[in-house]
């Protein structure tokens, strides 16, 4: 696929560092006409107010039964699919965007599990999704889903974006759950610092048709975002893996999520969608012929 | 009788509809260039009393079937079935646990003709009338069409043990295989694609030629004898409510009464069946029930393999049933107790008929036999 690169030229003096509240942060120039209708869709995880970094030790208080514990979270796996986007223009009309699948992910190199070669997937950062042929227009609000819903889901042969058994998220690793595909995986270690250290793997997956219902997540833009020839777009999301995390109550004991407990899926799913995925800023950046 | 596609890059537009040689073009297909004929010259084989198949899944961009039949997809999915370049050490094919002669189960219970050589957790099942499985594959009904399925032995560590992205590399530097992926698909080898020609050519898999079936036909109304035919009746009677119809499988999950102990949630819940896809605790220990068709060549029996010999497994019927909460009520046939009360006689009667659904012409149909040799 031809990279293309979207060079922002800041604008210094509009950026807002200091709320929490979004703002629209207005962009400058310069790239391809051959841009034109384009959204960059950015997924950044953090871990709380910092950078979500794998292979870290994250101190985190429980507080259960009146009680406080204190744990550590250490990562090495953040895997969602997000599908099915749609942008709303400003007289609520939904465009969706074909064949809209896409995988974001940071994880460690991963050993293939079953091999006899030793063949490894390579660690891999991806945050950014380049979405093509936008409609030209002014959008007011982003939706997608988090996961693949059933007739992609019931059949890994089919393919299209970027589902199918290769590019990153094939069955070779273990992104096959039942022959269907695993909506949100994060993995890593939970270390229980009180007393006698100690620590146990962290598993938690969704996934599931069942799932896939109540699985959309809509986010309204403060401003509308222009997208024509002149203009691509630009929208970051935060994604909080902390937030991720109280999902459970229980995270000692319910340290594996999977297709066994259904309601803490649900929960995981929930978290994802309502707490830790939230607008963090959008804004058009001016396109022009090179 | 044949049908020609102009264009060989079409194949995905054509759809065989059982039982007629017919074919619904789309739209665009006169619009194309002419570069190349193939033919289907075999129609997908509708056996009369079957119901219908099973289509491929509907591709959600045509809103049509995904896979369907050609010719050159049924005979890349034949090599590729045979072929042990699927395997990550180049020794393991499909059909190393799928052996024609036995209706494409392998003679043992539990094998260990993986690339690891350990013992899978269970038994090679039969691949009979595929295409009529319309309720999952896996003895646990896990997978939902034949196209995903192939991943399962193709990636398994004991099975395989296959990288896909190995498998596409080295389909990909193989002239003949670029040639008939070409031809079936229009498209450079992949693993989806792989998987696709596989489920062609297991679809393809049809008995419906057994004694049984030339009796049921009225194509030789003496094809079963007498005591046959009273074991016929003894089967529809006494096993018919899973073993039903024309497929001799109702492509249901049952608990058979094998086991009574469900508490060994290892290996991801393997030994837990059906339970470990649905969670629904009804499910618990059920297995798929296998058609009972070339059932005599078949051996051994159930999910691992446990049973020796079909004596056995009728003496598990009649004695040896467990009584558990999750045990199929269907088996409760001794006045609402456990077990299916069959005579010695019946017995005989029962396996003298089962003889009949051995269909030799399935078991040597050269269709389906390794194109290597």
């Amino acid at each position: 696929m031809k990279k293309q690169t979207l060079l922002f030229v800041a604008v210094a003096a509009l950026v807002f560092t200091s709320c929490e509240k979004t703002e629209i942060k207005e962009v400058e120039k310069i790239v391809y006409a051959n841009q034109a209708g384009t959204l960059s869709l950015t997924f950044d995880a953090q871990y709380g107010d910092g950078d979500f970094e794998l292979n870290k030790k994250y101190p985190y208080q429980l507080v259960n039964s009146g009680s406080t514990y204190d744990m550590e979270f250490e990562f090495n796996r953040l895997r969602y699919w997000v599908s099915n986007v749609k942008l709303i223009d400003k007289d609520n009309k939904e465009h969706a965007v074909p064949d809209s699948y896409y995988l974001v992910e940071e994880t460690n190199e991963i050993v293939v599990p079953h091999l006899v070669n030793g063949e490894k997937y390579p660690a891999t950062k991806r945050e950014e999704v380049m979405i093509k042929d936008i409609p030209f227009g002014e959008y007011k609000a982003v939706k997608f889903s988090i996961g693949v819903d059933q007739k992609y889901n019931d059949n890994i042969a089919l393919t299209t974006g970027e589902l199918g058994s290769l590019n990153g998220m094939g069955v070779s690793d273990g992104w096959m759950w039942f022959t269907s595909y695993k909506f949100l995986t994060l993995a890593g270690t939970i270390h229980w610092a009180d007393g006698t250290p100690t620590s146990k793997a962290l598993s938690w997956e969704t996934g599931s048709n069942e799932l896939f219902k109540g699985a959309e997540k809509t986010v309204d833009l403060t401003t509308p975002l222009k997208i024509d020839a002149q203009n691509s777009g630009k929208v970051t999301f935060k994604v909080d893996v902390k937030e991720l995390l109280a999902a459970t109550d229980l995270p000692w004991v319910n340290n594996s999520i999977s297709q066994n407990k259904k309601e803490l899926m649900k929960a995981l799913r929930d978290a994802f969608l309502s707490k830790s995925l939230t607008f963090k800023e959008a804004g058009s950046a001016s396109v022009e012929a090179n | 009788m044949s049908i020609k596609l102009r264009n060989k890059h079409v194949t995905g537009v054509f759809v065989l509809v059982v039982g007629v040689l017919g074919a619904l073009s789309c739209s665009k297909e006169d619009d194309l260039p002419i570069t190349g004929e193939q033919e289907i010259p075999f129609a997908f084989r509708q056996p009369v009393f079957f119901p219908e198949a099973v289509k491929s899944a509907i591709d959600p961009k045509t809103n049509l079937p995904s896979n369907p039949l050609t010719k050159a997809g049924v005979e890349l999915g034949r090599r590729l079935f045979y072929d042990p370049i699927l395997s990550a050490n180049r020794q393991v094919s499909c059909a190393s646990c799928h052996h024609q002669g036995k209706g494409f189960s392998d003679g043992v219970a539990i094998t260990t003709a993986g690339i690891s050589g350990k013992p899978l957790e269970r038994h090679s099942p039969t691949l009979i009338n595929l295409a009529w499985t319309d309720n999952g594959f896996f003895w646990d009904g896990g997978s939902t069409n034949l196209e995903s399925q192939a991943f399962g032995p193709l990636t398994h560590a004991d099975e395989m043990g296959m990288y896909l992205p190995v498998l596409v590399e080295r389909l990909k530097a193989d002239a003949t295989y670029i040639k008939l992926f070409q031809t079936a698909f229009g498209e450079l080898p992949s693993e989806h694609r792989t998987a696709m020609a596989l489920s062609q050519f297991q679809r393809m898999l049809i008995s419906a030629d057994a004694p049984y079936d030339l009796y049921r036909r009225g194509e030789q109304l003496d094809a079963l004898s007498t005591g046959q035919l009273r074991g016929l009746n003894l089967v529809r009677q006494k096993c018919g409510s899973c073993h039903t119809g024309e497929l001799f499988t109702d492509n249901g999950f049952h608990n058979n009464g094998i086991d009574d102990d469900f508490s060994n949630g290892s290996n991801e819940g393997i030994y837990w069946g059906r339970y470990r896809i649905t969670y629904n605790a009804l499910d618990l220990g059920a297995f798929k029930t296998p058609t009972l068709r070339n059932v005599m060549v078949s051996a051994p029996y159930m999910h691992d393999g446990r049973f020796k010999t079909i004596d056995e497994v009728l003496n598990h019927y009649r004695f040896d049933i467990k009584d558990t909460p999750v045990t199929a009520s269907v088996l409760y046939q001794n006045n609402d107790r456990v077990g299916i009360p069959m005579t010695d006689k019946e017995v005989e009667e029962i396996k003298s008929f089962l003889n009949a659904l051995t269909d030799e012409t399935f078991l040597a149909n050269k269709d389906f036999s390794n194109p290597f040799k």
